[in-house]
This record gives structure tokens, C-alpha cells and sequence, in this order.
């Protein structure tokens, strides 16, 4: 971080000069406490130290620094205001306390102080960044995004980034929804457009009735049953949307995508051999659909017809390209071969297994940052 | 009388015709009873990740007056300095409390003369665990918490001494749920405790942007779990590196213990929180082989990980193998895993119904126990998503849960919370549960601890529906005194056959009745009941009048 580096040279060089000598001690002790990663010795000394020489601006530095480093942004904001008191114009500090009063609720100051330190220094990115969040906070979704677009010419992509402008695209997206309804309010596919946005936004009561209002609108459109039953079966109402895929697979006779779904819910409520003639019939009519082929082969083994269980899951797996169903059959496959008794098979099937597992923590691992 | 008899025999037939209509109902007399016990977390704005994860409860006859007594653990206050945040036990609100159960109903708190108010003070309470290790008739206790855990011997005359500094039980960190069991079959209990994950205040990382919330244990690095071996004078040996445990990191929350095969030894099942779970087989002299991946336990049916949190290892389908049930979080559908035999078990949660009833659940504290005494062991569980902020993030879901009750038969399961008590329609942030016969009636009632609230004491008057029992009160003589370790198995008149394994391991950060419980719908004898010790020894009783408790000493004749 571009800030400690600086504050730390500020303080070593200072110190020596203008402190006692056990105050140098204390701030040292700080400072070297902070460098091994021992944040709460390193607030100790420096609180301790600016309690003692509470004129000397590096230590408010440093110490709103290590504060800002233990997330505790209420101290962190602070120190950094009790050394901008001494000097107004030290660099850098604007943006940092910008961003502990974001992280504190008070976007309004945040707001202000991040403006400050962007007059300063219009290319500090990290600083647009936080005031791109404080207006979104704030509400004011217009200035966030222009704020999003001169980030995007002057930061490389990265998920912050992407997440910021998700979260203001969801924002226009709300508008432009309602915009749609006034503008159209009896068509059948606004009110779907508006219904897929409300699930995206999290907002599924509102979305279930737009799209039980598109029912009533337009009982046959297509489509809308599957919608509304995953939306109903991801809050485990496995009845009613057993219900809605039985009609759209009744409406859509020739269509394979209603009977999965149907087959699916099915076997969550345990009713395999169901689930295995439903599957069959969307088999029949999209015979390489790795999912029905899973599912089907689910069936199968829940009645422990492991021979048929096994031809479905090789049938999946010659149609796999992603990696989850990947992994998700060599799992299958090693269970279902180990009651069949092949042994060997089923080590080689675990061992795949386990392989394109490590594979994908790792990178989910690279991509999250996780232990 | 007649009418009394006629009021029973017609709640039987209508209990046996109509499905859902549960003989089992579970009133709250938290009240009546006295508790007055509330559990704090102390939840700051900081969210740590140990604010949301306690406490259990143990239901234990402490004084052996023939009465199960209850323990609730309760956590503690986090002093959220930033400088310096800290664990603060001094109130005695923050303290464990031990509740004397008087045989009416009423309880009364008795912390204080049980030396159970000396917490360590740096220990934020998680659970608890139960067993006689010393095998002196009274019942020794295990408290984990973060920072640690306490083991009390149990002196007689309601006081316990903490003995952990000598006794060899050193199981730093954060330790969640443990048990007593007798892994090598000398007689004596073993423990294990579970360890959750590597957290310290210094390490603590705030998770949501806009929306501060507890992180998911993948921010955590995984951790081991402890396995002690008692070698007699309440002192511990911890074999944890050479039973092979300290190789198997996990994030550990539950702990179940049951015979496989039944081969004898006593084999372990770890729930673990979104890591593989783990299967260990007994191989004798402390040596634990995991084999969760080649059992089919480890993943659910797609080879996913679950938040692995409550567990227990029972026989839910009577076949005479133990199967496993483990708890998580919603949308990831408990996991209960049906044993087929050759170390071999089928992911059965879809199957037995469980997932219909446990999309939206997520749970903790569980038992497969006969709650309704039809001879087919139910699910209860306490339940609450880990996440007090989930209703924003995920609209389909909920914080605070009602407990859930599902009867079983036939290997399937049926929802009946809704008529099973009004508890069931209350949202509570549910977390341990201990099963027993409080008030020795002959059906089981429960504890449920709640975060940051007051545990529900939930009565089950099943056994006044007409429905028979019978209970077992083990004494070991070669194997365990408390019995633990003990699989018993009957054989009923209309041909049925049940099988329980004696533990007061299981659930989550809890323990419970020591005593072995079978529900025997409208059989009023037992054909046959076979008891297999640890030791080896094996018993059997023949034509046993139901409704009783027996006392079955190991190798002797049984009292009544």
C-alpha cells in the first residue's frame, strides 16, 4: 500500500530528530510491531505515543494507518482527521478517511472528503472507487455512474469494479423497469422483463406476482410456469411448482425443458420411479441432455437399478463439457460402480473425482482469496 | 375408567389411521419449570464468527437421584474494544447454569454450589459433553467453548472440580462438540472433541461490502479434532497423532458415535462445516481409518460439501445398521445417508422425504428418536440460518426457524411441526438439543437451546396416547459403568425389531439421557432384548412387560 510505505518513511526519518528518546522507542516499537503484523501492539504504542506528543503529525498517521488496517474505521477516521488537523495538505490521507467514514455510515462525509482528495489528485483511483460507493449509498445513482465510467478508463478490470457497476446497472435497471410498465402496462413481456429483474434483484414476493400476472394476461406464454416453479422451488414450495411444470409440459408437449424440470422435482420429493418416466419421455425427445441423463440416472439408482443408472451417467458424461458435471458424474459413477462391485472402476472414478475437485478449490481459492 | 381407557384406545387408532396427525406433541414448559437461564452471545457490530455459532445443553442425572438435571451453556460477552477486543465471563449472566430437577416439573438452579460458576475466563462457551470416566456411578462433565475446553469430575454431593489442568485434556482452540466413547475397549471412556476452525480475534475478517455479516467458514483455514485416551485416574493421553486423527483437517461441529457393522468397535461420524464430511472406522488400539469417500458420507449425492453441523448415527429405517443424519444450512437439504451394509451407505435424504421437508431448513441440534412411540424412530431438530442478515441477501429464506418434528416410517418421514406443539410456530435461533425423559413418564422430551434467548424445555406426553415403551438404565461392569457403548436391539410380538446404540454423544454441542429408549406402538411385552456391551459380553431378556424403565447391570440379572 502506497500509504504505508509513505507513512512509515515519514515516521523513521522524524523520529530520530524531533522525539525524546523513549518516545522514539515507543514509536519504533510501533512501527516494527505494525511490520510483523501485530496490529493491537502496534495501536497500543502509537495511542500511547500520541497521547504523549499529540503535535507530531506522523504518528496520527500511523496510527489511524494500523486502525484502518484492523478495520476499525470509527478510530482509523480519527486519527487521520487529527492529522489532517495539523497539516491539511499531507497527501493521501483524504482518500483513506473518505473511506473510514463510508465503512462508519456517514456517506454524505465521505462524499465531501473523497471530492477533496480527488481535486487533489484526480488519478487516485482508489479514492474514485469510494466515492462511486458513497453516491451508490447515497442514492444518487446518476453521479455513481458516471464515476463507474471514468474508473473503467483509468482502473484495469477487476471485481470491485465489476461489482460497482453490477450494483449500478441494478439501479438502472429498476428505473428503466419501471419506465417499461408505464410505458407498456399491458404487455405480457414487460411484465416478464420486469418480473426476471425483480428475482435478479432479490426481490421474489414482488416477482412472483409479475409473473402470476402474466398468466393471467397470457395463459399459454410460454415459458413462464418455469420460471415461476424454480422461483417457488428455490423457496421449497416443491408442490406448487410440481403443479406449474406439469402444465407447461402439458402446453408444451414437444418441448424436453418441462419434463427435466418436472423429473427433478419429482425425485426431491422421492417419488423416483415417476421421476424415471418423465425422464425417459424428455429423453426422447433431446436424447443428449446431460442433465435429464443425470437425473435419470439419479432415478435409476434410487430404485437400485444400478446397471441402467450406469448407462445413463456414461451417456452424461460423453455430453459433459462443463467441469462441475464433470465432477459430478465421477462422484456418481464411483458410487454407483462400488455397488455394482467393480472396485477398481470405482477407485479410478473417485480418484478423477477427487483430482477435479482440488482443481476447482484452487481456483475458486485464486478467485475468492480464501485460505 | 372405561372412559378413560375408551379416550386412550381411540387417540391410538386415530394416531395410527390419520396420517400427520402426530401422537407426539411437545409443550413448552419452559416457564412452569423454572429456567430462568439465558443464553448471551453478545453479538457486536464487528460479527464475529463465534457470536453466532453457540451453545449447547446436557441433560444429566448429575446427583443421581433418578432425574435428569439440565446444563446450559452459555457463551459469554465480547468486549468489542478496538484496541483489544475481549471475552468478559465475570456477570453471573454469562455463566453455564445447571438447573436441579426436583421430579415435579420444577427445576431450580444450583450453579452455585456446583463449582460450575469457575469458568476459565478467557473460554467463550459452545457445548457440552457427558460420560462417567473414572466409572465411579456419577457423571463426569466436558465443557468446549472457544479458548478451550474445562473437564469436571463429578465429586458427588452436586459438586464438580475442574480437573482439566491434570488430566491431560488439552484441546486448545475452539472446540465445538465432543463425546465420550470406548474407542480400544478397556472400559474406560475415551473422549473426542471436535475443533471448528483456525479463528482468533486477530485473524477475524469482516465480510459483506454493504451488508456486514459473518463470513463463511471458507475464509478460515481447516483445524483437527482431538482424540483422548482415558488411562484410568481421570487422567487423558491424547492419542490424537496416533489414531491417525491429527492428519484429517476439517472444520468440525458435530460428533456421533455407533458400530458400522456392528463389528464391535465403536466407529465415529464428523459433521464438518462445508468441507468433506468424515467416516472413521474403529481398527482397534486407537487406530481411526477415514473412510467418508469410499462410504459415500463424505459429499452429498453430487459430490458437493455441505455446512456439516448437528449430526447423529442411528438406525432410522430398524435394519439393524446405524445410519447418518447430519444437519446444514438451507438449500444444501440435510443429509441423511441410509447404511446398506459393507461399509457402503446411499444418500437417502430425497428418498426418505427429508428433502421436501428440509429445502428451506437449516438446522443444528437433531435426534432420530421415537418421539411419537410407534416403534420408528422421528427427527427433531432446532434450526435458524447461521446468517442474522440472510433476509436480505436471499429472500426465500429465514434467520429464526420453529423447531421441526417429522415422524418416521417405513424409512420415510412426515412433517408434522404444525400440529405438534406451539412451539413449532414460533421463529427461534435454534442451535443445541438434548433428548431425554425428564420427568421419567416414558417418552422423550426435549431441551432446545436458543441464541441469544431462553431454551425451550419441551414435554412430550406421548406416552399418555395409549402407546407403550420400555427404557433401559445400563450399568456396565466390564464395559463403561454409564453404559455408553452399549447396542441393544429388540424384537416386539407383532414381529418388529429395533436397534439402539447407548451413547450421549451426538446432536450439536450437546448431550443427552444416557438411558437406551424404545417407543412399542400397541405392543405391550417385549419378545426379546438382546444387549451387546462393549465388552463383548452379551445379554439377552426375554418377554419383558413394557412400560417400564429396567435397570440391566452387565453380566447380572436385571432389576426392575
Amino acid at each position: 500500500m502506497i500509504l504505508s510505505a509513505l507513512l512509515v518513511a515519514t515516521a523513521h526519518s522524524a523520529i530520530a530528530q524531533v522525539l525524546e528518546p523513549e518516545q522514539a522507542d515507543l514509536a519504533r516499537s510501533g512501527i516494527a510491531a505494525r511490520e510483523r503484523g501485530d496490529l493491537q501492539a502496534a495501536e497500543q504504542a502509537l495511542d500511547q505515543l500520541a497521547r504523549q506528543v499529540p503535535w507530531f503529525l506522523p504518528v496520527h498517521l500511523n496510527l489511524g494507518l494500523v486502525r484502518y488496517e484492523r478495520l476499525d474505521y470509527v478510530g482509523a477516521a480519527r486519527s487521520f482527521r487529527d492529522a489532517l488537523a495539523l497539516d491539511r495538505s499531507v497527501e493521501g490521507v483524504h482518500g483513506f478517511l473518505g473511506h473510514a467514514l463510508l465503512e462508519t455510515g456517514r456517506a454524505n462525509e465521505a462524499d465531501e472528503t473523497l471530492r477533496e482528495a480527488l481535486d487533489r489528485n484526480p488519478d487516485d483511483v482508489k479514492a474514485r472507487f469510494w466515492l462511486a460507493r458513497s453516491l451508490i449509498r447515497l442514492g444518487r445513482m446518476r453521479e455513481a455512474e458516471a464515476q463507474v465510467e471514468v474508473l473503467r478508463g483509468q482502473a484495469a478490470v477487476d471485481p470491485e469494479l465489476m461489482r460497482l457497476r453490477i450494483l449500478v446497472a441494478g439501479s438502472r435497471s429498476a428505473e428503466l423497469r419501471r419506465q417499461l410498465m408505464r410505458a407498456a402496462p399491458g404487455s405480457a413481456a414487460a411484465k416478464i422483463t420486469a418480473a426476471e429483474t425483480l428475482q435478479a434483484a432479490n426481490e421474489w414476493s414482488e416477482a412472483e406476482e409479475a409473473y402470476e400476472t402474466v398468466l393471467q394476461m397470457d395463459p399459454h406464454r410460454r415459458g413462464v410456469r418455469l420460471a415461476l416453479g424454480d422461483l417457488l422451488l428455490a423457496r421449497g414450495a416443491h408442490d406448487a411448482a410440481e403443479e406449474l411444470f406439469r402444465e407447461e409440459s402439458a402446453l408444451m408437449p414437444y418441448e424436453a425443458k418441462p419434463l427435466v424440470r418436472l423429473g427433478d422435482v419429482l425425485l426431491l420429493k422421492g417419488d423416483s420411479a415417476s421421476a424415471e418416466d418423465i425422464l425417459q419421455r424428455s429423453l426422447e425427445l433431446d436424447s443428449a441432455n446431460a442433465e435429464a441423463l443425470e437425473l435419470l440416472a439419479r432415478s435409476r439408482s434410487d430404485q437400485g437399478h444400478f446397471e441402467a443408472a450406469l448407462d445413463a451417467l456414461l451417456r452424461a458424461m460423453a455430453d459433459a463439457s462443463e467441469i462441475a458435471r464433470k465432477i459430478r458424474i465421477h462422484y456418481q459413477l464411483s458410487q454407483v460402480y462400488r455397488r455394482l462391485g467393480a472396485g477398481e472402476e470405482a477407485r479410478r472414478h473417485a480418484t478423477e473425482f477427487r483430482k477435479l475437485q482440488a482443481g476447482q478449490l484452487a481456483r475458486n481459492a485464486a478467485t475468492d482469496g480464501k485460505p | 375408567m372405561r372412559a378413560k381407557a375408551a379416550t386412550a384406545f381411540s387417540s391410538c387408532i386415530l394416531a395410527s389411521l390419520v396420517p400427520g396427525s402426530p401422537a407426539a406433541t411437545l409443550e413448552d414448559r419452559t416457564e412452569q419449570a423454572g429456567i430462568e437461564f439465558r443464553h448471551s452471545a453478545s453479538p457486536t457490530a464487528s460479527k464475529y464468527l463465534i457470536e453466532t455459532m453457540g451453545g449447547g445443553v446436557a441433560l444429566l442425572d448429575f446427583d443421581d437421584d433418578g432425574w435428569l438435571d439440565i446444563l446450559l451453556v452459555n457463551s459469554g460477552a465480547i468486549r468489542d474494544s478496538p484496541a483489544s477486543p475481549r471475552i468478559d465471563r465475570l456477570e453471573p449472566t454469562l455463566h453455564n447454569r445447571l438447573y436441579r430437577n426436583a421430579g415435579d416439573g420444577s427445576f431450580t438452579d444450583v450453579t452455585d454450589k456446583s463449582g460450575l460458576s469457575q469458568h476459565h475466563a478467557q473460554i467463550y462457551g459452545m457445548g457440552a459433553a457427558t460420560g462417567d470416566f473414572d466409572n465411579d456411578g456419577r457423571t463426569d462433565l466436558l465443557i468446549t467453548g472457544y479458548g478451550g475446553a474445562q473437564l469436571f469430575h463429578n465429586d458427588g454431593h452436586g459438586v464438580f472440580r475442574d480437573i482439566t489442568a491434570h488430566s491431560g485434556v488439552d484441546a486448545t482452540g475452539w472446540t465445538a462438540s465432543a463425546g465420550f466413547a470406548d474407542l480400544n475397549g478397556d472400559g474406560l471412556l475415551d473422549l473426542v472433541v471436535t475443533r471448528y476452525l483456525d479463528w482468533s480475534f486477530a485473524d477475524h475478517v469482516a465480510c459483506g461490502q454493504d451488508l456486514p455479516s459473518y463470513c463463511p467458514p471458507v475464509r478460515h483455514a481447516a483445524v483437527t479434532s482431538k482424540v483422548f485416551a482415558n488411562s484410568g485416574a481421570s487422567r487423558f493421553v491424547d492419542v490424537s497423532k496416533r489414531s491417525g486423527m491429527a492428519g484429517l483437517p476439517g472444520k468440525a461441529l458435530g460428533v456421533a458415535f455407533n458400530d458400522i457393522e456392528p463389528d464391535g468397535d465403536i466407529d465415529i461420524v464428523v459433521a464438518n462445516d462445508s468441507e468433506a464430511q468424515q467416516l472413521l472406522r474403529n481398527r482397534g488400539e486407537f487406530k481411526l481409518e477415514e473412510v467418508a469417500l469410499e462410504a459415500g458420507v463424505a459429499y452429498n449425492e453430487d459430490g458437493g460439501r455441505f455446512a456439516g453441523m448437528g449430526v447423529d448415527f442411528e438406525d432410522y429405517d430398524n435394519d439393524g445398521l446405524p445410519d447418518i443424519l447430519i444437519t446444514n444450512l438451507a438449500r444444501e437439504l440435510y443429509a441423511l445417508f441410509r447404511n446398506e451394509g459393507d461399509c457402503l451407505f446411499g444418500y437417502a435424504t430425497r428418498q426418505s422425504r427429508l428433502a421436501t421437508i428440509t429445502a428451506t431448513m437449516s438446522g443444528w441440534g437433531l435426534r432420530l428418536a421415537d418421539l411419537d412411540l410407534d416403534g420408528w424412530k422421528d427427527v427433531f431438530a432446532a434450526q435458524g440460518h447461521v446468517l442474522d442478515t440472510i433476509e436480505r441477501t436471499d429472500p426465500g429464506l429465514r434467520y429464526k426457524q420453529p423447531p421441526l418434528l417429522a415422524l418416521g416410517a417405513n424409512g420415510r418421514f412426515e412433517d408434522v411441526s404444525a400440529n405438534a406443539g406451539q412451539v413449532f410456530s414460533q421463529p427461534l435461533a435454534g442451535r443445541g438439543a438434548a433428548f431425554g425423559d425428564l420427568d421419567n413418564d416414558g417418552d422423550i422430551d426435549i431441551v432446545m437451546s436458543v441464541l441469544n434467548g431462553r431454551p425451550r424445555v419441551l414435554y412430550n406426553d406421548a406416552a399418555g396416547s395409549g402407546r407403550h415403551w420400555i427404557g433401559l438404565r445400563l450399568v456396565g461392569d466390564k464395559s463403561p459403568r454409564d453404559g455408553q457403548g452399549t447396542r441393544v436391539s429388540i424384537r416386539t410380538p407383532d414381529g418388529g425389531q429395533q436397534h439402539r446404540f447407548a451413547t450421549t454423544a451426538g446432536s450439536y454441542l450437546s448431550a443427552s439421557d444416557p438411558r437406551v429408549h424404545f417407543g412399542l406402538g400397541a405392543n405391550e411385552t417385549v419378545e426379546r432384548i438382546r444387549i451387546r456391551w462393549s465388552s463383548g459380553i452379551e445379554q439377552e431378556l426375554r418377554n419383558v412387560r413394557a412400560d417400564r424403565f429396567l435397570t440391566v447391570r452387565e453380566g447380572r440379572a436385571v432389576d426392575d
